[in-house]
């Protein structure tokens, strides 16, 4: 048993290795030039101000004059000369430093000393950071997740798989929350069956997870048709223009998708105790095990709450941090900026909330149905 | 919405969850805060990445401390949280820097110098994506944490004669329990966050713009990172939690006579 636990971990440790080796010098498989920084001059420019109202600050501009070996294409092993403007605190602008593999764009040939070419820099070559994070985070499921951990994998990327179906799809001009609806709706069953396999557990986790899951959309339609519309024009990536109605369902979507997990998270734990109670004993009355899924529920519904906010709240905090030093008052802020944080938080809260007594009833709906048939 | 939301949501908790739904209001306001005070820190011009360490660490104890009891199982939890925190702290910092990812991508088109978000604003932009990548994580941190610490403690109060080994193998085979469905959660939440992103780069992007753009990046580490942080925990809160409360259990064992549920409050 060790030994196979030992060569299992050898061999991800390779496997890992070799994908990283090969995307740190992949620069052939692309048709954009790149290069690698090889010597950098950062060069004062000027001191601008900002004013929020309150404060002011000192932005320091700098100019960098940057070396680059190319990678691949026609100019491969050049070097090629190019300029960078960053401000210090990079809103919207980057510091490159050496060693950064960078795009290139609009590449002429210079006569200059031993320099021979000139060019722009578009943009950091980010693909080594995207495979190093993914080998980190499956080399740790398979690693202490075991045979879960790969399901866990599996999982993920035929999510992953379906989502870009879905918007495909969307594009192509279909309803996105019929599409999603239908999608969440295999997926819970997917992701228990990969859990318990196909027996009585596994359906009434299911029953659970969408009714919970479908009152939870409901309540939010119902609260997103009685109140004013919603202003969109703050919603993160949404294309512009938008149509109001199509906003509308994109928005329910990410609602119905963000309480997705935290729902089948509550099932699952409300099901296992109905299941370990019940197994341990079989004569409790309804009412009592009712009452266990209550103190189950009420001592995970903290910490799962506390799960949605950070995990929502957190990629708003740049962009307030934003808004703040331009001066945009706190409350404007929250009421249209983090609308949409805030409300996949709040919604995903009450998703968490309804579970517990919908999962518990269903479960022991089930769970004392089947006894009352055996006894008959 | 918002408030209308919010009502629904604290009449839900007050009707379904009784007393200790009302004190998870109340540990989930005090975090809020907490969150709040670290950003307004951030914004009078303190470090973000201290500021967002040492809020991460009063948030953790706001849930474990106020919460659930302050007993032996929160400590074994919180020390477990600090430990995970400080290990992601460095490669958080190195895919982080590494990635050029601070700041705002392209994708966010909004916000610009034009549409009155100048970038004079004298703050520190990378160091402050790794403080939303930590503060990402820190929710499901805790609630894998507390989740193994507690099964931990009713394990050994169930079964007193376990060795520190035992106590330590199913205390992980319970977190790899809670692994799946607590990944899952954090991923369908980032899911819904960058839907509309999403759309944007089926419209348009080819895989290799995808893989190297800024805004894909900046979500993936985030998104990984949390998931990292989910499977460290795991070993971390087991080896220290049946660790610590083992030593608590046989500490008090003279004094009570073997008998633990007295140290349960």
């Amino acid at each position: 048993m060790k030994k196979i636990t030992i060569v299992k971990l050898l061999s991800i440790i390779l496997i890992g290795i070799a994908a990283l080796l090969f995307t740190l010098n992949d620069y052939f498989l692309y048709d954009r030039p790149i290069g690698t920084i090889t010597a950098v001059e950062n060069h004062y420019l000027e001191t601008r101000d900002g004013f929020d109202g309150n404060h002011q600050y000192k932005e320091r501009y700098y100019l960098q004059k940057i070396t680059v070996t190319m990678r691949n294409g026609q100019f491969k092993g050049q070097t090629l000369y190019a300029e960078n403007q960053y401000a210090q605190s990079g809103v919207y602008d980057t510091k490159y430093s050496q060693g950064d593999d960078v795009f290139v764009e609009n590449i002429e040939k210079v006569e200059d000393g031993d320099v021979l070419l000139s060019g722009d820099i578009t943009g950091t070559k980010r693909d080594y950071f995207v495979v190093f994070v993914s080998v980190l985070l499956f080399g740790f499921f398979i690693a202490i997740g075991g045979r879960e951990g790969i399901l866990t994998v599996l999982s993920l990327i035929l999510n992953v798989a379906a989502f870009a179906l879905v918007l495909r799809l969307y594009l192509k001009g279909v309803n996105i929350l019929l599409m999603t609806v239908p999608m969440a709706i295999f997926f819970s069953a997917m992701l228990l069956l990969f859990m318990y396999g196909p027996n009585r557990k596994t359906l009434i986790s299911f029953i659970a997870t969408v009714t919970s899951a479908a009152v939870t959309l409901i309540l939010s339609f119902i609260v997103l048709r009685l109140s004013p519309d919603v202003d969109y024009d703050f919603m993160d990536y949404l294309i512009q223009p938008y149509e109001q109605l199509d906003a509308d369902y994109i928005f329910l979507s990410e609602i119905l998708i963000g309480c997705m997990g935290a729902v089948m998270d509550i099932v699952v734990t409300i099901v296992m105790t109905v299941d370990q109670i019940t197994a341990h004993n079989p004569d409790l009355p309804a009412r009592e095990l009712l009452k266990s899924c209550k103190t189950v529920g009420d001592d995970v519904v903290g910490t799962m709450i506390g799960v949605m906010f950070f995990s929502n709240i957190a990629a708003a905090v740049p962009f307030i941090l934003l808004s703040m030093r331009n001066g945009i008052a706190f409350s404007t802020i929250i009421r249209y900026h983090s609308f949409f944080e805030l409300s996949r938080f709040l919604t995903g809260s009450i998703g968490i909330v309804i579970t517990i007594p919908i999962s518990a009833a269903v479960a022991v709906y089930f769970y004392k149905g089947k006894r009352r048939k055996k006894t008959c | 919405m918002l408030i209308a939301l919010l009502i629904i949501l604290i009449l839900l908790i007050l009707l379904l969850c009784g007393e200790r739904g009302a004190k998870s209001i109340v540990t989930t306001v005090i975090q809020a805060l907490i969150l709040l005070s670290a950003i307004f820190l951030i914004y009078w011009g303190l470090p973000p990445i201290p500021v967002t360490a040492a809020a991460c660490l009063l948030i953790a104890s706001a849930a474990m401390f106020y919460q659930n009891e302050a007993d032996i199982k929160s400590k074994a939890a919180f020390l477990s949280v600090a430990a995970v925190i400080l290990l992601l702290i460095p490669v958080v910092f190195y895919l982080a820097s590494g990635a050029n990812s601070e700041g705002f991508n392209s994708e966010q088109y909004e916000i610009t110098d034009t549409n009155g978000y100048t970038r004079n604003i004298q703050l520190d932009m990378l160091a402050l994506q790794i403080s939303v990548m930590i503060i990402a994580l820190i929710g499901t941190v805790i609630d894998i944490a507390i989740a193994i610490t507690s099964s931990v403690y009713e394990v050994l109060h169930h079964n007193p004669h376990l060795s520190l080994r035992q106590l330590t193998a199913s205390a992980f085979s319970a977190g790899q329990a809670i692994l799946n469905t607590s990944i899952h959660t954090i991923f369908y939440i980032y899911m819904a966050e960058y839907l509309t992103l999403f759309i944007q780069y089926a419209d348009e992007y080819s895989l290799s713009r995808l893989l190297n753009s800024k805004s894909f990046c900046q979500e993936f580490i985030s998104i990984s990172i949390s998931g990292v942080g989910c499977c460290l925990i795991v070993p971390i809160a087991a080896v220290l939690g049946s660790f610590l409360i083992y030593r608590h259990a046989k500490k008090s064992v003279p004094k009570k006579d073997g008998d633990l549920s007295e140290s349960k409050s």
